[in-house]
């Protein structure tokens, strides 16, 4: 929904002037989100659903985010949440990428471990929260833990694919150089599995914030996920949608950064690589 | 081939009784079907020659590169190469693939440079000597390009110069213009020899185009089907310096193409009309299919 907006713009782009190009960009690339907004609003002021006091309109929800924001509220928040999200996002990283990598590497290490990972894989993230509760306490570790399980597989999974996909015939030209194990590794099968890793990197950042709200309903006394469901409970529902707007916000802003670093990093990649 | 085992005072590299055996379980069968790739292949090639290699495919003429590599041991025999035994792979030799097999999240420059890194050379030498091979291949311009940005031809062109950077004394070609379309082939084809002239490395060119390889080489040696043995070897004694233009319009470039043509498709008496005055049989006899299977 947010990205398909430079797909179209490009080919068309040529006669127009740059500023009326750009103008266009912005229109095509916000119109949905506008129109959705327009149709809510509606929906809600003509009291469509059966329910309205459970849909507001999307003013209202706006002014609710404006007071939170004001208030500090949504800031702390979102600071808390971030914290957590990013070092759960990191630790999984610090597991999944070196794991990925020894698993992809060495088969006989990989075929015995791909069993239980599988096993653990099909573990509801969820699920464990109560377990990781039990050990770590309903503090912040806990919270962290459960995001790095949920962060892991998707950058574990990718990295292993990417060690295994690498093309032989490089393995086999840096090989006849004389290349021993240990630059093969660094300078053949690595660079070759990144744009693998990268996208699984950031399937993980996306992961590790739907656990955190996941998370933090379950139990918290803060952060997105618990303000959301807070204000659920105390029926201020503006609020509520407030929330989920800024979680949604969160979510693709994080994925767009990723994706804006992704393009820029692999150049190369365009078309195809090799032969 | 016991001819060419012969004089071993200046051969760079001697083949001796090479034999590559591959195992495949058949199904239904419990054992493991024994697959002779190469057998009894003895060569021995003198300094600065270019040879080719030309034969049906499954003869195990790349199998035979890949062992001269070292990238493969062989079942037995011996490869050794300025009176060393070759163990494993090296930087002496240069291995060029049909596939190009450039390291596409490199710059060209940077592919280039990969072998030197290898050898440990300092960064600044290093990117003068890339910087030297890519002039060679004539790509100055393009040392900041990545490998898809360019044309197939042009990637052969940055393989060929990332090999010769490290400065081998013998290259290793594999279908290396296989992949490429026939004008271009021409012009890498001259290419080539014309780089061969400068820098006089020995070299192993397998190809399946027999027009390709009397073009190129000194001697080509032609193998048979499974098991690859040496079929015969054919002395080519066309005037050097050659380019695709002078060696196709001469009638003994046609000849030599044809008995080898012949050589290929098993025709029992290797010698008949092979000399300048034997007639060529028929006109579609002289039109000899560039690539044989």
């Amino acid at each position: 929904m947010k990205r398909n907006k430079d797909i179209v713009i490009i080919e068309q782009a040529g006669k127009q002037s740059a500023s009326a190009a750009a103008l266009k960009k912005i229109f095509t690339s916000t119109a949905a989100i506008f129109i959705f907004a327009a149709l809510w609003e509606l929906a809600a002021r003509l009291e469509l659903v059966s329910t309205p006091a459970f849909f507001p309109p999307v003013s209202r929800v706006f002014f609710a985010l404006v007071r939170e924001a004001a208030g500090g509220k949504l800031w702390i928040n979102i600071a808390i949440s971030l914290t957590r999200s990013f070092f759960g996002f990191l630790l999984g990283l610090a597991v999944a990428i070196p794991l990925g990598l020894a698993i992809g590497w060495f088969k006989g290490f990989g075929n015995l471990v791909n069993p239980l990972l599988q096993v653990f894989r099909n573990m509801p993230t969820l699920a464990l929260l109560p377990v990781f509760v039990m050990f770590f306490g309903i503090g912040e570790t806990s919270k962290i833990i459960v995001i790095m399980w949920g962060a892991l597989w998707t950058t574990l999974l990718n990295t292993i694919a990417g060690v295994r996909s690498v093309d032989p015939q490089l393995v086999k030209a840096a090989r006849a150089m004389g290349t021993g194990s240990l630059r093969l590794f660094g300078s053949v099968v690595l660079p070759a599995a990144l744009p693998f890793i990268f996208t699984g990197v950031r399937m993980s950042a996306t992961f590790s914030i739907l656990i955190l709200i996941a998370a933090e309903m379950m139990g918290a006394n803060s952060g997105l996920g618990y303000a959301m469901f807070f204000y659920q409970a105390n029926f201020k529902i503006p609020e509520m949608y407030a929330y989920i707007v800024v979680m949604a916000i969160f979510g693709t802003a994080i994925n767009f950064v990723l994706e804006s670093v992704e393009k820029r990093s692999f150049r190369w990649r365009d078309e195809s690589g090799t032969a | 081939m016991e001819a060419a085992l012969g004089s071993a005072g200046n051969a760079k590299i001697i083949l001796n009784n090479l034999k590559q055996v591959y195992y495949i379980r058949n199904p239904g069968k419990k054992q493991l079907e024994e697959f002779v790739a190469l057998e009894s292949f003895s060569l021995s090639i003198e300094d600065g020659a270019f040879v080719s290699i030309v034969g049906p495919s499954g003869c195990g003429k790349s199998t035979l590169l890949d062992i001269i590599a070292g990238l493969t041991k062989s079942k037995g025999g011996s490869i050794t190469i300025d009176g060393r035994e070759v163990a494993g792979p090296n930087l002496d030799r240069g291995f060029i693939m049909q596939g190009y097999a450039l390291f596409p999240w490199r710059t060209v420059l940077r592919n280039v440079e990969y072998g030197l890194e290898v050898k440990r050379i300092p960064k600044k030498e290093r990117t003068e000597i890339a910087r030297t091979y890519i002039d060679l291949v004539d790509l100055n311009g393009f040392e900041e390009r990545y490998p898809n940005e360019l044309s197939g031809g042009m990637r052969q062109r940055v393989a060929i110069a990332r090999s010769l950077a490290y400065d081998p004394k013998v290259l290793l070609m594999d279908e290396p213009f296989a992949a490429v379309d026939a004008q271009t082939r021409e012009t890498l084809q001259d290419e080539l020899l014309k780089i061969w002239g400068k820098t006089k490395k020995t070299v192993i060119f397998v190809t399946h185009s027999i027009e390709e390889a009397v073009l190129l080489a000194d001697r080509v040696v032609v193998m048979t089907p499974r098991p690859g043995r040496i079929k015969d070897i054919v002395d080519i004694r066309l005037p050097r310096p050659r380019f695709n233009a002078d060696a196709r319009a001469s009638a003994d470039y046609g000849v030599i193409v044809h008995r080898i043509w012949e050589l290929l498709h098993d025709t029992e008496s290797p010698e008949t009309g092979s000399g300048p005055e034997g007639a060529p049989r028929s006109l579609a006899d002289e039109i000899t299919p560039s690539a044989v299977l």
